[in-house]
C-alpha cells in the first residue's frame, strides 16, 4: 500500500511541472472561449493521461522502477490506478473550469452528468485498450503509441460527443435515462471486465519483460 | 563465510551472444570486482541480480530471498548505481530526491545532505544538464544514502575524474568498515577501484574465468617473456595467451610454479596485474600480434 | 609508525606490510601492547583490499610479533620482550657482519675497529 502511495506521489512530483501548460490548455479549451465546451471533456483528461505515460516510458526509466523496492506487480497495479485517478482529476478539473466560465457566462451549465460519464466510461475504455499496448511495444514503439493516442483523442472525443448528442440516439439516451440501474450495471459490469482482461494482459507482459 | 550475492548456474541467450553456467558468490562485508572486456556479460548479471532481466536457467540469491520474477522487496537493501543515468532528466536532483526518498524506510536526510555537499552537487540543477560525472556522483550519493547492506555499481568509473575516484575508494572502504556491508562493481578496465577489491569474478565472452580472492589471483598467474624459440605445444598448453612478435613472445601463465620449472632462468618473470591477466585471457592462445 | 607501500617495486603488498610493520616493531618503535590500526581502517588507509591487510596481520601473528584479540584488534605482542630482543640481536648481528665485511674490503683489522668504537663511545659520553 506504502509503495502504491509513493507510486502516486512520484507520477504527482512528475507532472508538476506540466501543471501550467494543463492549466492553459484547460482554460483555452474550456467554455469561456468555445461554444462546444464538451470538447474538453475529451481532451484534457486524454492530454494528461498521455502526458502521465511519456513520463517514464523511456528504458532508463522503466530501469529506475525496476531498480525501486516495489514488486513488478505493484509497478503494473500502480500503473492503472494512477491512470484512472489521472483521468478522473482530469474530469473534475473540466467540470470545475467549464462550472467556472459558466458561472461567468450566467450559468448556463454547458454539461450534464450522462455525457460527462459517457464520455469518462469511453476514456476508460481508451486506457483499458492503451496500456497493455503500452507494455507490449514498450520503448520501441510507445512513442508512436502516443501519437496514435493523441489522434484518437482529438478525434475520437468528438465523435463520442457527437453520438451521445446525435438526434439518432436520443432514443437510446432516452432509453438509458429510463432504465438508469441497468445502464450503470451493465457499464460498471462491463469495465470491470476489460480492467481485469486489459490488466491481466500487461502483467503477463511486464513479468517476463527484460530491462 | 556467507555470501550477500549468489549466482548458480545461471544462462541466458540472446541473439548475439550468451552466458552460459555462470556461478560466483559475492562474500558478505567484502568488495568484490566484477571484471572483463566488453560483452563479457557483467551488465547482464549486475541487470538479473537487480531484478531487470530475468535468467533462462540457473538461480540467484540476493542477501537471503531466492529471487523469482515477482521479487521486489530485497531491493530495499541494495544500493544501485547503474553504469547510465537512469533518472528522470528533465527534472532537478532535489525533486528526484524527494522522488526516491518515501521507498527507502531507512532514508537518512542528512547522509544525502553530506554526500551531496561533499560530491559538490547543487540540488537545483537539472539532471540533464549535469556532467556525466556528475550524474554519476548523484547516482551514488543516492544510493549511500538509505544505507543499505549492498552496494551494486555497474561501472561506476565512467566519466569520473581520477581525483574523485580516489575519494570514492575512501568511501567504499569507510562503506564495508562495519564488516556487514558488501559492494559489487563492474568494470572493463582495470582502473584503480581494483585496489580495493578483495575478491575478483571474471568473465569473458559469458563464459566464468575465474572467481577467487585477487591476491590468489594475482599470485596464481605468471607473466612470462622471452624468445619465441621456446615457444612449442608443450609450452603453449601452459600458456593462457601468447603475445608474439619478432622479437620474442610475451604470455601469461596459468601456474606460477609449472611456468618457473619449465622455464627456469631462461626466461624473464613478471608479476601480471589484472589488466594483463583480462588481456591474453580474452585473447587466448595462439594468436600473433 | 608509518607504511609506505609501493606498487610497482614487484614486492607483493602484502609483504611489505609486513616487513614495515615488522621492523617497526623491532625496532622499538611500537612498544609491547601498543594497538594496531583495525584491519579495515589499515586498508582504508592505504587503499588496499581487507584481504591483503588480513594476510599480512595474519602473517605477523604467525612470526609472535603482534596478538589479536578478537573483538578488541591486533596489539604489539607484549609476552614475547625476550623474543623481540632475540630477533633485534639477530638485527645487530647481520650490521656487524656488513661492518666486518666492509673492514675486510678496505682493509682494517678488528682490533682497529675495536679501537674505533671505543673511541666513538668515548666522544658520545662526553658531548
Amino acid at each position: 500500500m506504502h509503495s502504491m502511495a509513493t507510486l502516486l506521489r512520484k507520477d504527482f512530483q512528475l507532472i508538476q511541472r506540466y501543471l501550467w501548460l494543463i492549466l492553459i490548455y484547460a482554460v483555452v479549451f474550456s467554455s469561456l472561449f468555445h461554444k462546444d465546451s464538451q470538447m474538453l471533456f475529451g481532451l484534457l483528461p486524454g492530454m494528461i493521461f498521455i502526458l502521465l505515460n511519456s513520463l517514464d516510458m523511456r528504458i532508463s526509466n522503466q530501469q529506475f522502477l525496476v531498480s525501486l523496492p516495489v514488486n513488478r506487480r505493484f509497478l503494473v497495479i500502480s500503473k492503472y490506478t494512477n491512470s484512472l485517478i489521472f483521468i478522473v482529476l482530469g474530469f473534475v478539473l473540466c467540470m470545475f473550469i467549464n462550472g467556472m466560465s459558466d458561472l461567468y457566462n450566467n450559468g448556463q451549465i454547458g454539461w450534464n452528468l450522462q455525457f460527462v460519464t459517457g464520455m469518462l466510461f469511453s476514456m476508460i475504455l481508451v486506457v483499458l485498450i492503451y496500456l497493455p499496448l503500452y507494455y507490449w511495444l514498450a520503448h520501441r514503439g510507445a512513442q508512436i503509441l502516443n501519437v496514435a493516442m493523441m489522434a484518437v483523442v482529438m478525434g475520437g472525443s468528438t465523435a463520442i460527443a457527437g453520438i451521445i448528442n446525435d438526434s439518432d440516439s436520443v432514443e437510446l439516451m432516452n432509453w438509458m435515462v429510463s432504465h438508469q440501474a441497468a445502464v450503470w450495471w451493465f457499464g460498471l459490469c462491463s469495465v470491470l471486465l476489460c480492467l481485469f482482461i486489459s490488466y491481466r494482459i500487461s502483467l503477463q507482459i511486464f513479468m517476463k519483460r527484460d530491462l | 563465510m556467507s555470501n550477500a550475492i549468489e549466482v548458480t548456474g545461471v544462462s541466458k541467450t540472446y541473439k548475439n551472444y550468451k552466458l552460459s553456467d555462470v556461478t560466483f558468490g559475492v562474500p558478505k562485508g567484502y568488495i568484490t570486482g566484477l571484471i572483463g572486456p566488453n560483452g563479457a556479460g557483467k551488465s547482464t548479471i549486475i541487470k538479473m541480480i537487480m531484478g531487470m532481466v530475468q535468467p533462462d536457467k540457473g538461480s540467484i540469491s540476493v542477501l537471503g530471498n531466492v529471487l523469482s520474477p515477482h521479487s521486489g522487496d530485497y531491493k530495499e537493501e541494495i544500493g544501485y548505481v547503474s553504469d547510465e543515468n537512469i533518472f528522470y532528466d528533465c527534472i532537478t536532483m532535489g525533486r528526484m530526491k524527494q522522488i526516491i526518498a518515501p521507498f527507502y524506510s531507512r532514508w537518512d536526510e542528512d547522509a544525502y545532505t553530506k554526500y551531496m555537499t561533499l560530491f559538490e552537487l547543487p540540488e537545483r540543477k537539472k539532471i540533464k544538464d549535469c556532467s556525466k560525472g556528475m550524474k554519476m556522483k548523484f547516482s551514488i550519493a543516492m544510493a549511500l544514502s538509505y544505507h543499505p547492506s549492498l552496494l551494486i555499481m555497474d561501472e561506476p568509473t565512467a566519466g569520473l575524474d581520477p581525483v574523485f575516484r580516489r575519494e570514492l575508494l575512501d568511501l567504499l572502504s569507510e562503506y564495508i568498515m562495519d564488516e556487514e556491508k558488501s559492494i559489487l562493481f563492474s568494470t572493463h578496465l582495470t582502473t584503480d577501484l581494483d585496489r580495493v577489491a578483495d575478491y575478483i569474478t571474471f568473465l569473458n565472452k559469458g563464459n566464468l574465468v575465474l572467481s577467487d580472492t585477487k591476491d590468489d589471483v594475482l599470485e596464481r598467474y605468471l607473466l612470462v617473456k622471452g624468445a619465441s624459440s621456446l615457444l612449442d605445444a608443450d609450452v603453449r598448453k601452459e600458456l593462457v595467451g601468447v603475445r608474439e612478435t619478432a622479437v620474442g613472445f610475451e604470455g601469461l601463465a596459468r601456474e606460477r610454479k609449472k611456468a618457473m620449472e619449465l622455464f627456469g632462468d631462461r626466461v624473464l618473470y613478471q608479476q601480471p596485474t589484472l589488466e594483463e591477466i583480462m588481456y591474453f585471457t580474452s585473447k587466448g592462445g595462439n594468436q600473433h600480434a | 609508525m608509518n607504511i609506505l607501500l609501493s606498487q610497482s617495486s614487484g614486492e607483493s603488498i602484502y609483504l611489505q606490510i609486513v616487513r614495515q610493520i615488522r621492523a617497526s616493531i623491532l625496532q622499538g618503535e611500537l612498544a609491547p601492547g601498543t594497538p594496531l590500526p583495525s584491519i579495515r581502517q589499515l586498508a582504508k588507509d592505504l587503499q588496499i583490499s581487507v584481504i591483503t591487510t588480513k594476510r599480512a596481520y595474519n602473517e605477523l601473528e604467525q612470526e609472535g610479533l603482534i596478538d589479536s584479540v578478537v573483538g578488541k584488534g591486533s596489539f604489539v605482542s607484549g609476552g614475547s620482550q625476550e623474543f623481540i630482543r632475540e630477533q633485534r640481536l639477530k638485527m645487530l648481528e647481520d650490521k656487524i657482519r656488513e661492518v666486518l665485511e666492509e673492514c675486510r674490503s678496505i682493509p682494517l683489522s678488528t682490533e682497529e675497529l675495536v679501537e674505533w668504537i671505543k673511541l666513538l663511545e668515548k666522544e658520545g659520553d662526553s658531548k
